[in-house]
């Protein structure tokens, strides 16, 4: 019986020194992140993506540049293996390929990939945390660097949770990874960011 | 004579039209000579046994709505099987498609892509004609010009056609004329890789279903064979 309570004790202490924060005791971490969030007007970075596909234990590898300038422009373009990517400025933006050497104009508003693509980008170049819990379950992995997990609110389809690693000054997103239900992932990591450089408006045309 | 200059520059540009396909260069001919039919379908890609898994930079265009991807296909030559994944350029995934020489199954669709109707079956479509179905056969009719080698058969009231060129020569071209059907797959810019002689470039134009689709070679590997 004393062995019992001793395993049961420490089976207890186990899980609560392992559970993840969750959202309302996570709430000082998420301030610190907004609040440093507020302090960035732009970021630069370079980054490298690889997307693992299970069903042909693959990794596709690529990489590229992004910008970001508050309230809502970016820039994000792969430029290995292939030139490809788009500007958005508000609603509108511009999307081109290199490879079929086109080039077109988009609306957020009447394309819902390209707004699942930015709003997502926004979100997590802005820190917005308000708009974040209104998808997600957060919890928080690791206060430093601060790593948190997502779990989508409602069924996204593929979408199985996010995995997302700020640098160590709060300022921006290191590391990106996308787990999907099937067992894929997509793994975007972000390198010599430069914040609140003046990035010229023609990063955000095309 | 200005009228003369347009028309020549008119000329031009339809004979060049009718070489290339988009972004390929037209491939290179040269004389032919006999062959029998063995012979010319005997190092043919596409009549290969093996299984070879390609990495294609993908553009479909629907219309006025152009949508690129990577496609990641494994090619199973023996059982006659395409297992296609494509995704888009931030890793989204937006199809996962097994196609056979009958059918095809869908395994995955991004939800958000089910606003473009009937792309999975397009797309199943295409890389059936591309890669699987048809093939040319021994039995095709075989006709010899100066710079190509083609092998005809007919199909109800259409006629399937094949192309073959180059100094290989090389698996150049598939179409279907005639009936209610009409298409055209061009192979360009042939390569010599581990996984096998394979087109750089594909360009796939279906008339009566109204697309196009182009792809470039990023990739091949050799999975076994």
């Amino acid at each position: 019986m004393r062995l019992f309570l001793a395993i049961t004790l420490l089976v207890l202490l186990v899980l609560l020194t392992c559970a993840p924060l969750f959202a309302a005791e996570a709430e000082p971490l998420f301030e610190r992140l907004e609040a440093a969030a507020t302090n960035v007007r732009t970021v630069t970075s370079a980054f490298t993506q690889e997307k693992r596909l299970a069903i042909f234990d693959e990794v596709l590898t690529s990489s590229g540049r992004f910008a970001f300038a508050k309230p809502d422009q970016l820039r994000w373009e792969l430029l290995e293996p292939v030139k490809t990517g788009f500007v958005l400025s508000g609603d509108r933006g511009r999307r081109w390929h290199g490879r079929a050497g086109t080039s077109e104009s988009f609306d957020i508003r009447s394309d819902p990939m390209m707004r699942i693509v930015a709003e997502q980008l926004l979100a997590w170049a802005r820190a917005d945390f308000g708009w974040l819990r209104e998808r997600y379950q957060l919890e928080v992995l690791g206060e430093n660097p601060a790593t948190l997990k997502l779990i989508p609110r409602t069924e996204v389809g593929f979408l199985d949770h996010l995995k997302i690693i700020f640098a160590a000054d709060d300022t921006h997103v290191q590391q990106v990874e996308m787990h999907e239900q099937d067992g894929d992932a997509t793994i975007i990591r972000f390198s010599d960011a430069i914040i609140n450089q003046p990035v010229p408006d023609e990063t955000f045309r095309n | 004579m200005t009228k003369m200059i347009l028309v020549g520059l008119c000329l031009v540009l339809i004979l060049c039209g009718c070489r290339s396909a988009g972004p390929f260069p037209a491939p290179t001919l040269s004389a032919t000579h006999p062959l029998a039919m063995s012979e010319l379908l005997g190092g043919s890609w596409a009549l290969d046994n093996s299984t070879i898994r390609m990495r294609h930079t993908v553009l479909l265009e629907l219309g006025w709505r152009k949508l690129p991807m990577v496609g990641l296909l494994e090619l199973d030559r023996t059982a006659r099987t395409i297992r296609l994944v494509a995704v888009n350029d931030l890793g989204i995934k937006l199809f996962d498609l097994t196609v056979t020489v009958d059918g095809y199954q869908t395994n995955y669709l991004f939800p958000e892509l089910a606003t473009y109707a009937g792309l999975g079956e397009t797309v199943a479509a295409s890389v059936r004609k591309i890669f699987l179905d048809p093939l040319p056969r021994d039995d095709d009719r075989l006709t010899v010009t100066a710079d190509q080698y083609q092998t005809r058969r007919s199909l109800g009231d259409a006629e399937l056609t094949f192309t073959f060129g180059g100094e290989r020569p090389d698996l150049l071209g598939k179409e279907l004329r005639g009936g209610a059907q009409g298409w055209v797959v061009r192979y360009y810019d042939y390569r010599d890789l581990p996984a096998g002689r394979l087109p750089g470039g594909v360009v796939l134009k279906d008339h009566t279903a109204g697309y196009r689709l182009t792809l470039w070679l990023e990739k091949a590997n050799l999975i076994d064979g």
